[in-house]
């Protein structure tokens, strides 16, 4: 079960990743081979990652580090709100309480530590987490 | 008529049907590779080469939007999720240098589409890979079979500077009713006989030995010979091969058809 929702704080670079989860070869005359990875129950689906780079004051910073400390790094699962979510006004979607279902995301993080790099006044930090069920 | 392995037909890729929707920006990119493994001599002043080709690559065609509107952005979204990222082909206008353009059946490289949001807009940038129409592969004649020594025009080919392989294999397994199996690492008929692009290797991964010998018959292997062949499974096509039939004692020879000679070189034969 997902566990809270990630803080909502501005972003420096915001970039989102989909792929399908196939297996691939490519013969010597450039001749693919591809077969998508399923369930064979459920119909193919991709995978999203995001990759979110953060310029924070030491208030948001500790917030979101205390957030990544809970949750163990990419052990527990957690909400996320797409604020680029089709069809919304962009950032409209957020909700803090993870009960709003529009551009609500299961995720949890990819990166297995927390780095910070602290300039004067304000510190830097990514964060990249990929869609989970 | 579909390919078979056997009694298993290898499905095509499929194809979505679709164009896709977005225009790049400059500079438009084209690469073609055409892999060599090329072995340098000392003779000649260490000028002297012999150069394998050992395919040809597909073209890969990079797309790059620098701002993108996030109209376009849903878009391209929803185009990659129709043709489900890297497995079904569609059909992409590349730009020419005439400012035409050429249509090529393709498919996205099987890497995430990255789109970057920017103050007001996306950036994104990926590439295409090129399908290469089955009906485009070569066919070569075959002039001469040897088996154990090369002939005297094989030698002289085996002397220029440029060289052309290609892996054959052949399987037959022991159950009569099930076709031969014809396969290499390319599409390609040789002498009319079609082969499949199936084989990945034949060495053992990070090693150049293609066949081991053992003369020991007290060894465990009872002195025979070993050697590897890896297929493509990406499809499951190779498992539902090995399901469909008994592939023990099945016989497999392996052939290397020099192309500068037309000559089939039989390597060998073994059995599983």
């Amino acid at each position: 079960m997902p566990v809270g929702v990630l803080p909502q704080t501005l972003s420096t670079a915001f970039t989102e990743s989909k792929i399908f989860p196939m297996l691939t070869n490519t013969y010597h005359d450039g001749t693919p081979e591809t077969g998508l990875i399923t369930d064979t129950v459920n119909n193919p689906r991709s995978i999203r990652t995001w990759t979110l780079s953060k310029r924070l004051k030491s208030v948001d910073l500790e917030a979101l580090k205390s957030f990544y400390d809970s949750h163990h790094g990419a052990v527990i699962p957690f909400y996320f709100y797409d604020p680029f979510t089709e069809g919304e006004t962009i950032g409209s979607t957020y909700d803090d309480t993870g009960d709003s279902e529009v551009g609500r995301y299961t995720v949890k993080f990819v990166t297995t530590q927390w780095s910070q790099s602290m300039t004067i006044g304000l510190s830097n930090t990514s964060l990249s987490f990929m869609e989970v069920a | 008529m579909s390919d078979m392995i056997g009694t298993v037909t290898v499905p095509a890729i499929p194809n979505s049907g679709l164009a896709f929707p977005l225009i790049g920006d400059y500079p438009y990119s084209e690469v073609r590779p055409y892999p060599s493994v090329s072995h340098r001599f000392g003779d000649k002043a260490t000028l002297s080469q012999q150069t394998f080709l050992t395919g040809i690559g597909p073209r890969q065609f990079q797309f790059k939007k620098s701002v993108i509107s996030y109209t376009d952005t849903n878009t391209l979204k929803d185009f990659f999720e129709s043709v489900q990222g890297g497995y079904q082909t569609f059909t992409y206008a590349a730009p020419n240098s005439d400012g035409t353009t050429t249509s090529y059946n393709v498919i996205f490289e099987n890497k995430p589409l990255s789109v970057q949001a920017l103050v007001n807009a996306c950036q994104a940038g990926m590439t295409f890979l090129e399908v290469p129409d089955p009906l485009d592969a070569p066919e070569y004649d075959v002039n001469a079979t040897v088996t154990r020594f090369p002939s005297a025009d094989m030698e002289t080919a085996l002397l220029s500077t440029v060289q052309q392989i290609i892996p054959l294999v052949h399987i037959r397994v022991r159950d009569t009713t099930i076709p031969d199996v014809y396969l290499s690492d390319q599409r390609c008929t040789i002498g009319g006989q079609l082969y499949l692009p199936r084989l990945l290797s034949i060495n053992e991964k990070g090693t150049g030995v293609v066949m081991s010998q053992s003369i020991q018959w007290m060894n465990d292997d009872q002195g025979s010979d070993s050697v590897n062949f890896t297929f493509g499974n990406a499809d499951r096509i190779m498992t539902k091969f090995m399901n469909s039939t008994d592939l023990s004692w099945a016989s497999i020879d392996l052939c290397l058809y020099h192309v500068n000679s037309s000559t089939v070189y039989s390597y060998g034969k073994a059995s599983l």
